[in-house]
């Protein structure tokens, strides 16, 4: 009985102080404390690094309810223009909201960790290939039985940098998905996580790996029209990813202090590959030319080609007096087999359509291959005419005749005249 | 006559019913919590819930006597049902009862709270039909727009 008083006793006391200490306080004090609570629990969801650091936050959110609603009714009329229950409902949403942003993230992790993996394995399929496809090349030089080897190994490589490329680029959509890109401006968080994962991921050297591989597969093989197409295609698409998601990731790297050189790395390396695939289709015309057994001096410009063809024949013009026989085997070669056999249906509307080259450079080329034709055979043009004059004054001969035949003689006509 | 005498009476009973002011009420003007308005460099306050602005250079002259007693203050607000404005700051030595004019805020009543030394931590409350202050951390006072109504010491 007597420790019942004492408990009652104590229950009172509490009560009692509760009861007024509640007359004591300020109004304005406690919705102030609340609005910094409300704050600062607001801006843990914002910097909340984990699914774990959050649930410690739903905990600080109950807990600001359950301090809070004893002064609902001040609270109501004091958080204009919300009241305590939206105010707490607007932070819940807020909590529920970035609880799914860590699912994405979470998601997005395991996505990037995997294509990091399938990366790594096509990188060092593409290196063996590259040096494969070296090989070969020279080997083909000397034995033909290696050419055959060799486009295989060709097709392997340029299908595996394909792959790599296109997953280079998912693991960049991965890293920022386009709507991330298309936002005006990331939260710390959100810069964080694209820096943390980025980090993790090696994304600059990534990306420079594979332009740079790009280029060498460009140095080292020599392609066609349609090849280049596809490969301008891959570059642009590459480009315009890169383009979406490089200038914030340097801004996140910037705003590190970290260092920005391998980023603006990645920049000229874009340019160099573009470099690469313009060179790539004046190199392979030139190699096409020296599958002909034609060497000519390098060109990397429409001008500079037209002057090389240009000064080719006018050399073989000069020529052709010395050679004398030879000089319309090797008209035949230039002129039928080379340029009017490939040069001119393969790669002449590549090079016009990209503005490489102009109608006017092309027919420049054609009239000096004319001319050398004169050269090379000269006792064509001087037979060939009286061949054609004899046969027209013969059909017209022939014309005459037999209309001078079909013409009625009017006095041995049978008809009988009135 | 009387036709004529209570066409009068109603005439005259419909101009003197028109004229008369028309009064809305009940009406409640109390803010829910006090407000605490940093002065500006040019003595103007600006209370933007409610959307009040005024220049308080007067009212710190009047508490302090310097011209520039209004420099760096925190002007605590509340105003009572009534729509009456109570107004204090750190270190007054009265409460500031106001009521709005046209454009203006005229003092309505200066409660006296100290003599010789101001009050410390001043703070408001709405509790109808007064206004509570509570001051100098333990004690507190009630008011309306007329003065005190009781005082209660911890």
């Amino acid at each position: 009985m007597k420790n019942l008083k004492k408990i009652f006793s104590v229950v009172l006391m509490i009560v009692l102080y509760s009861n007024f200490s509640s007359a004591q306080q300020k109004d304005y004090k406690v919705v102030q404390s609340f609005k910094t609570k409300y704050m600062q629990i607001e801006n843990g969801i914002k910097d909340a690094d984990s699914l774990a650091q959050l649930s410690l936050i739903e905990k600080q959110i109950d807990e600001l309810v359950n301090s809070y609603s004893p002064n609902k009714d001040l609270l109501d009329k004091s958080l204009y223009p919300d009241d305590f229950n939206s105010s707490i409902t607007k932070l819940r949403k807020e909590y529920s909201i970035r609880t799914g942003d860590f699912a994405h993230i979470t998601t997005l992790e395991t996505r990037v960790s995997e294509l990091n993996q399938q990366i790594d394995d096509l990188n060092k399929k593409n290196s063996d290939l590259l040096i494969q496809v070296r090989d070969l090349t020279e080997q083909s030089k000397i034995d033909k039985n290696k050419i055959s080897q060799l486009r295989k190994t060709i097709n392997a490589l340029r299908s595996s940098l394909r792959k790599r490329d296109e997953l280079v680029m998912d693991m960049i959509d991965s890293l920022m998905p386009p709507d991330f890109r298309n936002k005006g401006a990331l939260t710390n968080q959100e810069k964080q996580n694209v820096y943390s994962q980025a980090q993790k991921k090696d994304i600059f050297n990534n990306v420079q790996n594979a332009i740079n591989e790009n280029i060498n597969f460009l140095k080292i093989t020599s392609l066609k029209p349609d090849d280049i197409d596809s490969i301008k295609e891959k570059q642009y698409q590459f480009k315009k990813t890169w383009d979406s998601f490089g200038p914030k990731l340097k801004e996140i790297y910037a705003e590190k202090g970290k260092d920005l050189k391998n980023a603006q790395k990645i920049d000229s390396a874009f340019d160099d590959w573009h470099s690469a695939i313009y060179m790539e289709a004046w190199n392979s015309i030139n190699e096409d030319f020296s599958n002909h057994g034609i060497n000519l001096k390098n060109f990397s410009s429409g001008k500079e080609f037209t002057n090389v063809l240009k000064n080719y024949t006018l050399d073989e013009i000069k020529n052709a007096e010395v050679k004398e026989n030879t000089s319309a085997d090797d008209y035949k070669t230039f002129a039928d087999s080379a340029w009017f056999g490939n040069i001119k249906p393969n790669w002449v509307p590549y090079l016009i359509d990209n503005n490489m080259m102009t109608e006017a450079q092309k027919d420049t080329v054609e009239a000096y291959i004319a001319k050398w034709k004169d050269v090379a055979y000269p006792g064509s043009v001087n037979w060939l005419y009286p061949v054609i004059g004899l046969f027209v004054i013969l059909l017209i001969a022939l014309l005459v005749r037999k209309g001078t035949k079909k013409k009625p003689d009017p006095l041995n006509s049978g008809e009988a005249k009135p | 006559m009387k036709k004529l005498t209570t066409l009068v009476t109603t005439i005259l009973l419909t101009v003197i019913t028109g004229c008369s002011n028309l009064v809305l009420k009940p009406a409640d003007f109390s803010w829910p919590v006090e407000t605490v308005l940093k002065v500006d460099k040019n003595g103007f306050v600006q209370e933007k819930r409610y959307n009040l602005s005024f220049n308080t250079k007067e009212l710190f002259y009047n508490e302090t006597g310097d011209s520039l007693g209004y420099q760096g203050k925190e002007l605590r607000v509340i105003r009572n049902t009534k729509g009456y404005y109570f107004m204090v700051a750190d270190n007054f030595r009265n409460i500031y009862i106001f009521q709005p004019g046209e454009s203006s805020l005229t003092l309505s009543n200066k409660i006296n709270l100290s003599d010789s030394v101001g009050v410390s931590n001043p703070a408001f409350n709405l509790r109808p039909p007064y206004i509570e202050l509570n001051y100098d951390n333990n004690k507190k006072l009630y008011l309306s727009n007329e003065g005190k109504k009781e005082e209660d010491e911890k």
